[in-house]
């Protein structure tokens, strides 16, 4: 399934009604970023991928009412939540995009950094995606993303999968090596090529290794992380027993990533990438 | 033709065959060719396909699904989280 259908499908609707689970579940995904990125009062910054827009009103904060920031995605729900969380913000300087980055039309040389959550792997063409990303930055402007790393640096999310779908029926397609998917750039040469194909210099690509620790009760928290991913959508159609099969079945799979007080503790290894437009 | 090999490391002979029993008794449409054996510290499985779309399904439908079923009837599922695999699409010999 391409990215626009998936996003603005049962993924995009499940984001968008669990979005403050959702952000529970990611914050820690991005909060290194957000400091490395270290947006400075009255910066112009773009967010590529902002979903439901928690890192897009993170970097206003950071920016303050003499900046400006944009988040862009290509999820029709989930810029409708991020509009609403904009505007129970007050965030005036703060504007949301309905975008794929890949094609999406911005005003160059207007951005002095761009920042992404998670989002980069998932492009088609990643490189097509990266120049139009530093086209946006002004000369100088600098890029802050994090991508997930492979597999087994993420044992949570082929878990997942193989604790739900027994109980479910069946999945979609499943990304090839290389393809657009969460381990599209576990080679850490990939992103590089990436950035530096599309014009960017100073390409670094370091790891970071976060752990999710995400509030709520566990079977709660196994049905999100299940809407997450590739059987999501079989979930969302499955009878109530099914569902509750599914989440015990995620559940007894991730038994060794429970902490003492019996929540999920879950390891996640990143890249951190860091660049600069010349 | 489309072929797959798929590094499962730490994966003993057992526990690939504790998946395998999962798979059901049906050729999966559209398989080929299949080996498997050990490879440095777990297991390898090389299969090749008429079409990258029979190996899809088949991954989707039924592999994922047995590694799931495998994982909660003992395989330890960190193992089966951790593997590699390399594709390579060509045309048929001509003979």
């Amino acid at each position: 399934m391409h990215q626009l259908e998936y996003w603005n499908d049962y993924a995009g609707e499940s984001w968008a009604r669990n979005a403050g689970g959702l952000e529970g579940l990611n914050a820690a995904l991005g909060a290194r970023a957000l400091d490395v990125a270290a947006a400075q009062p009255g910066e112009h910054v773009i967010d590529v991928g902002c979903g439901t827009g928690a890192t897009t009103l993170a970097l206003a904060e950071q920016v303050g009412p003499t900046g400006r920031v944009l988040g862009m995605d290509l999820s029709s729900p989930m810029i409708e939540v991020a509009r609403q969380l904009r505007a129970e913000a007050g965030m005036r300087w703060v504007g949301f995009m309905e975008a794929d980055v890949e094609t999406a039309a911005l005003v160059a040389d207007s951005f002095d950094l761009a920042f992404s959550r998670m989002c980069l792997m998932l492009l088609d063409d990643p490189v097509r995606g990266a120049r139009t990303i530093a086209g946006a930055l002004r000369h100088g402007g600098r890029l802050v993303a994090t991508t997930f790393r492979s597999a087994a640096d993420n044992p949570w999310l082929p878990l997942v999968v193989m604790g739900a779908v027994p109980y479910l029926d069946g999945l979609p397609p499943l990304p090839l090596p290389g393809e657009p998917g969460p381990f599209a750039f576990a080679d850490p040469a990939r992103p590089h090529h990436v950035f530096t194909e599309a014009g960017f210099v100073d390409v670094h690509v370091e790891p970071l290794d976060t752990v999710m620790k995400p509030d709520g009760a566990p079977e709660d928290v196994a049905g999100l992380l299940i809407q997450l991913g590739p059987a999501g959508g079989s979930y969302l159609r499955a009878a109530e027993d099914r569902q509750a099969a599914a989440r015990a079945g995620v559940l007894k799979l991730l038994a060794a990533y429970r902490d003492g007080d019996g929540q999920l503790s879950l390891p996640n290894g990143s890249w951190l990438i860091t660049a600069r437009r010349p | 033709m489309f072929g797959v090999v798929q590094d499962m490391p730490q994966v003993s002979e057992a526990e690939y065959r504790l998946v395998e029993s999962h798979l059901g008794p049906d050729r999966p449409a559209g398989l080929l060719a299949h080996v498997s054996g050990p490879m440095d510290g777990g297991w390898r499985v090389i299969n090749v396909w008429s079409s990258e779309d029979d190996f899809r399904r088949f991954q989707s439908e039924r592999l994922i699904r047995a590694a799931g079923l495998a994982a909660q009837s003992g395989l330890d599922p960190t193992k089966a989280a951790r593997f590699t695999a390399l594709t390579v699409s060509g045309e048929d010999m001509p003979f």
